[in-house]
């Protein structure tokens, strides 16, 4: 039995050991020319991140907001009283002929009441 | 006798500081000089890459967790303190960023448990294979690769000094320093990483 914990003990104490005389790992050749292939497509990666998604965001908010100008522009331009587009030019006034006619038209017919 | 050396400096060694100057002042900015960061990925990348294979026993993880260090080194030399010692400092990354490796394995490990669709393909993915260290001597490379395994099976500050001293031949003394921890807890750490390991090691043998 005693023979048996010895060799034990003397197995546990050569494992301990393997280490010994172990050398530095090395990595595979040419690390700094992989790291600077890395670095550069992360440099590209952050440059969009940084630049070119606020460029496109501001671009997002300035579509939006010549959008909502043009909208009131024309709502506000057009869609007043007859009056107002007495001062229209030749082609704005076609527009509004077109567009928003003072006799109905096939589209808008449905909409009209009949007296009886 | 291991026969690895590595500079020990009382104060950051001078070649380092002209180093960290450069990469600090370099003509690229805030990005550094190029030449210096060659310098530095010469100096350190065996250093990195030994301590990173010794906890992840994959050459290719460790490959490219070395690569990761040197872009962490590179993006913060700003924050270093040139009165601390450059090696201590890349040797912290280095065992940061190994055990947050060996972390996002283990979580995989567990969301594979449940991950019904995927299972075969995630589990071949973190069975660690038997690992042989290449710098072992080839006699010791059967006795090394249990031993691996009961390393595996310490806590995780053991694991780091044992491996630091046993794997990078570093002293208690610049483990206290990678480790923000006094010496006498360094050695009281190395007393329990030896004390269960002999342990694990005389259940391996006995059973």
């Amino acid at each position: 039995m005693k023979k048996i914990d010895k060799h034990i003990e003397e197995q546990v104490e050569k494992t301990l050991g393997a280490f010994d005389g172990i050398e530095r790992a090395r990595p595979k050749p040419f690390l700094y020319t992989r790291l600077q292939a890395r670095l550069e497509s992360k440099d590209e990666h952050s440059l969009q991140t940084r630049i070119l998604s606020p460029v496109l965001q501001r671009l997002a908010v300035i579509m939006i907001m010549l959008v909502i100008v043009f909208n009131i522009y024309t709502a506000t331009r057009f869609f007043i009283s007859p009056a107002a587009t007495d001062s229209l030019s030749n082609s704005e006034q076609l527009f509004v002929e077109e567009y928003y006619p003072s006799t109905p038209t096939l589209y808008n017919i449905s909409q009209l009441t009949i007296n009886p | 006798m291991i026969n690895l050396k590595v500079k020990v400096n009382d104060v950051m060694g001078n070649t380092d500081h002209i180093l960290v100057e450069e990469l600090k002042n370099g003509d690229e900015g805030a990005n550094g000089d190029e030449g210096a960061f060659r310098q530095l990925v010469d100096d350190y990348q065996d250093k990195v890459f030994n301590t990173c294979i010794s906890f992840v026993k994959n050459a290719d993880d460790a490959d490219d967790l070395t690569q990761e260090v040197f872009i962490e080194v590179f993006k913060s030399i700003n924050k270093f303190r040139s009165d601390a010692k450059l090696s201590t400092w890349i040797y912290r990354i280095t065992v940061n960023k190994s055990l947050e490796y060996l972390r996002k394995m283990k979580r995989k490990k567990r969301s594979a448990i449940f991950n019904w669709i995927s299972k075969e393909d995630q589990e071949s993915k973190l069975q660690v294979p038997d690992f042989d260290h290449p710098g072992v001597l080839a006699e010791n490379r059967e006795k090394a690769r249990i031993l691996f395994d009961a390393i595996e099976k310490l806590p995780e500050k053991q694991k780091i000094a044992f491996t630091l001293h046993k794997l990078e031949d570093l002293s208690y003394e610049q483990i206290a320093e990678i480790m923000q921890k006094s010496l006498s807890s360094i050695e009281s750490l190395m007393h329990r990483a030896k004390n269960n390991l002999q342990k694990e090691l005389y259940d391996y043998y006995n059973s």
